[in-house]
């Protein structure tokens, strides 16, 4: 097998371990443009998990051991798969219309859908070509990420001895989630130790965004800024440095991929109270705190406010029960195992810390950040066009702005924990900001695009985003009739 | 005939009412929809628009290119350089260390004698298990350091550092050379 196959088929697994994960819980009535994905990046965060669980437990990573749970997974799905009223020739053709759930659109749309569908693959395409002609040269893409993945690849295991050893911590900051160099140690199971290809996982990443974005938003979010929501991502400079440029190997594109996704769910959920989209924000905001200490300050926020909704809503405390664990199972292994190993991470805000440095800092670190967000080589109008959504959304649009405020709560909660870090950094704050306030700036910018596409859709159309909550969601699963 | 269908529509519509009911319909919610629409469409048309300058731009200049030099513009960028002093020899400072991973005994450490610390530590993670004693160009470096490391590997890498191994060439069997550095077996003689 050539090392691309090979990349592709670890891929392949995933997508396939995600998507029996969700069958399984019952969380994959989704339109077929956002299932893949979903279930894709599931998938590589549970496998990132379970190697770590299994690591915690003593036993080696091997076929057995990992397969299975899995075996478990996917017989619980095959159960869920098995239809519960007799097939005939009507249900084989809604099912048939459900796969393709495209059939109650217009063929205006459906031609749309295949464009953008089409669009998104090719793009997606290019990046992964253009991954494969520049070597990985970023030093913490290295250091705290592949090359830590490459420790956990030779070792087969989550070692005691290199992340407590003070020859390596010195810079090899073995305070940081796991997500990234354990899907780098996946990958490489596959494909052996190579760093130039293994960044064809940030191409497909950057991939996942914008189809998250285009078909996520189906339903909710009228086409037109459907469609100029791809534009921008797929055009945005930032978008093809991080999945294929010199930053392709950070964990700030997964991050934001994750953060994305927890947006996204969190919004479709908002006009649409169904469980299991509130379950797979929850996982999302999960994975968020598995791959970066800024991710921690997300899935906080993210759980705050999936609690508060839910109590607000009424939806009842069975919807909260089945979402929290997700969040907590994805977070909680490292972190305990930091505390058990006694691993300090360099970063640790506190209030007294805060109000010490707040006027010595503050000006430089919001100047700073605001410079960054200003940058359009690389962020093109972003920054600029979504303060003047929010506010036309605010006076156009009232009741679709007050649907997609969590949203915008949660970039402020971002950017909130960001500025807390920078203010009571123990490092040098020049040194800090130089190498780092860009890259916490796109860890935001694809929801904020999700996000400023929402509000120019309630300009465009104000009954977009609250006709589906009244029925079946555009872009969801048709329900198969009932036993009678 | 077409025409004609089309000409008997139009004779037997009641134009009044239609343009009445038009009028009704945008008065009562379409009207107001407007300014909130124009709002949008054009936002959205600016914010696409100048996307698609972007992207034609960096075809035109060719898209690598483009987004190299846009990152490397950024104000983070020159920080973020002069730590990964080694970025663009790092293709060759990895054939150096996986030669050392291949021939160097696997119970020895790793003498590198470098000019930066990156090298280090880039060498110290790539070797992992294995240990790298790294020796800098401000320490002092003899003999006695290559007497006791007989039988393992030696590396320099940097002009600096390499120029300090000269002097030992007899009792050093080259294993691999790059451009910034070599690889070395040391021979058990040197004892």
């Amino acid at each position: 097998m050539t090392p691309v196959i090979a990349f592709f088929a670890s891929q392949a697994v995933a997508l396939l371990a995600g998507w029996a994960l969700l069958v399984a819980l019952s969380w994959s009535r989704l339109p077929v443009g956002l299932l893949v994905p979903t279930a894709w990046l599931a998938g590589t965060g549970t496998l990132a998990l379970e190697r770590l669980l299994l690591a915690q437990a003593g036993l080696p990573w091997n076929a057995v051991t990992i397969g299975l749970p899995w075996l478990v997974v996917v017989l619980l799905a095959l159960w869920r798969l098995k239809p519960r009223v007799p097939v005939s020739k009507a249900l084989l053709h809604m099912a048939g219309r459900n796969w393709l759930d495209l059939a109650h659109q217009g063929r205006l749309n459906l031609l749309t859908e295949l464009v953008a569908s089409t669009l998104i693959v090719v793009w997606t395409s290019g990046m992964f070509r253009m991954t494969l002609s520049m070597p990985m040269v970023g030093w913490d893409a290295l250091i705290n990420w592949v090359f830590k993945g490459r420790v956990l690849y030779y070792q087969g295991t989550v070692p005691y001895a290199f992340f407590t050893d003070p020859h390596y911590a010195v810079y090899s900051h073995p305070d940081y989630p796991l997500l990234v160099p354990l899907t780098v140690a996946r990958i490489y199971e596959w494909t052996g130790d190579n760093a130039d290809l293994v960044r064809g996982w940030w191409a497909l990443l950057a991939g996942a965004a914008v189809a998250g974005v285009y078909f996520g938003c189906g339903g909710a979010v009228v086409w037109p800024a459907r469609l100029g929501g791809l534009v921008v991502l797929v055009c945005m400079p930032a978008m093809v440095v991080y999945a294929a440029g010199p930053l392709a190997g950070y964990a700030e594109l997964p991050l934001a991929v994750f953060f994305l996704y927890a947006g996204l769910f969190l919004y479709r959920w908002l006009n649409r109270p169904a469980a299991h989209e509130l379950g797979l924000s929850a996982l999302f905001f999960g994975m968020a705190g598995f791959t970066k200490n800024e991710g921690l300050v997300m899935a906080l926020a993210g759980l705050a406010l999936l609690t508060g909704l839910a109590v607000f809503r009424r939806v009842g405390l069975s919807a909260i029960w089945q979402a929290l664990p997700a969040t907590a199972l994805m977070i909680v292994p490292w972190q305990f195992q930091r505390v058990v190993w006694g691993i300090k991470g360099d970063m640790n805000p506190t209030l007294e810390g805060l109000m010490q440095n707040w006027d010595s800092r503050s000006g430089l670190v919001l100047g700073r950040l605001l410079s960054n967000m200003g940058d359009v080589r690389l962020l093109g109008l972003l920054w600029y066009l979504l303060p003047l959504a929010v506010l036309g959304a605010l006076v156009f649009a009232p009741r679709q702005w007050l649907k997609a405020l969590p949203l915008l709560l949660l970039i402020l909660a971002h950017f909130a924990g960001v500025i807390a870090a920078y203010i009571t950094t123990p490092h040098d704050i020049i040194w800090h900001l130089n190498t780092s306030a860009d890259r916490v700036v796109f860890q935001a910018s694809p929801l904020a695009v999700m996000l400023g596409v929402i509000y120019l859709s309630s300009m465009l159309d104000r009954t977009a985003g609250v006709a589906v909550s009244s029925t079946r969601a555009p872009g969801t699963l048709r329900a198969y009739p009932r036993t009678p | 005939m077409v025409a004609q269908e089309i000409a008997t529509t139009l004779s037997a519509t009641d134009y009044k009412a239609t343009v009445a009911g038009s009028v009704r319909t945008l008065r009562g919610t379409g009207l107001r929809r407007v300014p909130g629409a124009v709002t949008g469409a054009c936002i959205l048309l600016v914010w696409v628009s100048f996307s698609l300058y972007l992207l034609l731009g960096a075809v035109a200049q060719g898209a690598q290119e483009r987004f190299g030099q846009a990152h490397a513009g950024s104000a983070n960028d020159g920080a973020r350089a002069e730590a990964s002093v080694v970025a663009d020899e790092l293709p060759a400072f990895y054939q150096l260390m996986d030669r050392a991973r291949e021939v160097c005994p696997a119970g020895r450490d790793l003498l590198l004698l470098g000019d930066e610390k990156a090298a280090y530590e880039l060498a110290a993670y790539y070797m992992y298990p294995r240990r790298v004693v790294f020796i800098g160009t401000d320490r002092p470096f003899g003999s006695d350091d290559l007497i006791s490391q007989a039988g393992g590997c030696v590396a320099n890498y940097g002009p600096v550092s390499g120029g300090r191994l000269e002097r030992y060439s007899p009792v050093l069997d080259p294993l691999r050379c790059v451009q910034s550095g070599c690889l070395y077996m040391v021979n058990r003689s040197s004892r």
